[in-house]
């Protein structure tokens, strides 16, 4: 994954955001929370090339959800399941969060 | 409990049925064994492999034999990876690709059935010379046209991740036989 240079990187995520957009104004309007957990799956990486950031926990539950199951995490029920799973996990994290 | 014990010998039938066609049908073993890929090793796939598959497509069926499918082959990692990010539908990196174009020189109303068909052919004959392929039909056409330059008179339908596996898959499962047959009429 880390042969890119970390602009490399975000044009890809960048693409991969305006052509989802792109397709969920036409044919693939169903898939924009499946779009978005793929996004949050490249935003993983990303500390693979910026170093000051450090692995997210949230986004390591979504690239480790995404890289057990390439055959069924986008399937609905499974998907939906999942989301409330982070939506919760997110919950814990900001009551403990320190603002 | 009648209608069950009846269903249960007709499925236990048809499971037997299968079991032996099986066994002398190897076209059937292909179909039956085949998956959807979407995990690949980094190994190339070469281009006499991925022209085989045409070879495939090309002998498929298609309305007044209008055979109204062109291809493009890629294999260049630097074009694949432009292509990847305009198809959000394509998650892991994958060493080679087909995609499939409607020649509007040669379409009828039934071209899309006639690509189904051949796709079903390059999906067969991938498998059976040990690769796995993911149709991908989440791209932006504009994109597409724009990056390979492609003439007006074709009409992007498919894509096909090509690549050897790198997983290994059990049978997802399948409707039975009695009830995907609405009417049986005759022996």
């Amino acid at each position: 994954m880390k042969e890119k240079t970390a602009n490399e990187y975000l044009f890809e995520i960048v693409s991969f955001l305006i052509t989802s957009a792109e397709r969920c104004l036409g044919p693939e309007q169903a898939y924009g929370p499946l779009r978005l957990i793929q996004t949050l799956y490249m935003l993983s990486f990303l500390p693979d090339y910026v170093q000051e950031l450090e692995e997210n926990e949230l986004l390591m539950k979504v690239r480790a959800h995404v890289d057990s199951d390439l055959q069924n995490f986008w399937r609905g029920p499974q998907l939906k399941q999942f989301v409330q799973e982070l939506c919760s996990d997110l919950s814990k994290k900001l009551k403990k969060l320190e603002v | 409990m009648y209608k069950g014990l009846l269903s249960f010998l007709f499925n236990s039938l048809v499971i037997k049925m299968v079991g032996l066609m099986m066994e002398h049908e190897p076209l059937l073993k292909t179909i039956r064994e085949r998956r959807t890929i979407r995990r690949y090793k980094t190994d190339a796939v070469a281009m006499e492999k991925l022209q085989m598959l045409i070879e495939a497509a090309r002998w498929a069926p298609s309305a007044g034999n209008l055979q109204p499918w062109k291809f493009l082959l890629i294999t260049d990692k630097g074009m694949l990876n432009k292509v990847k990010m305009v198809c959000p539908g394509w998650i892991k990196e994958a060493p080679a690709l087909v995609m499939i174009c409607i020649d509007s020189k040669r379409e009828t109303d039934w071209s899309y059935i006639d690509v189904g068909a051949a796709l079903q052919n390059v999906l067969l004959c991938a498998h059976s010379l040990g690769l796995g392929c993911c149709p991908i039909g989440s791209f932006v056409v504009q994109n597409l046209i724009e990056l390979l330059e492609l003439p007006d008179h074709l009409k992007l339908v498919l894509l096909i991740l090509v690549g050897y596996p790198d997983e290994e898959l059990l049978p997802p499962p399948r409707l039975s036989l009695d009830e995907l047959i609405f009417k049986r009429v005759g022996k």
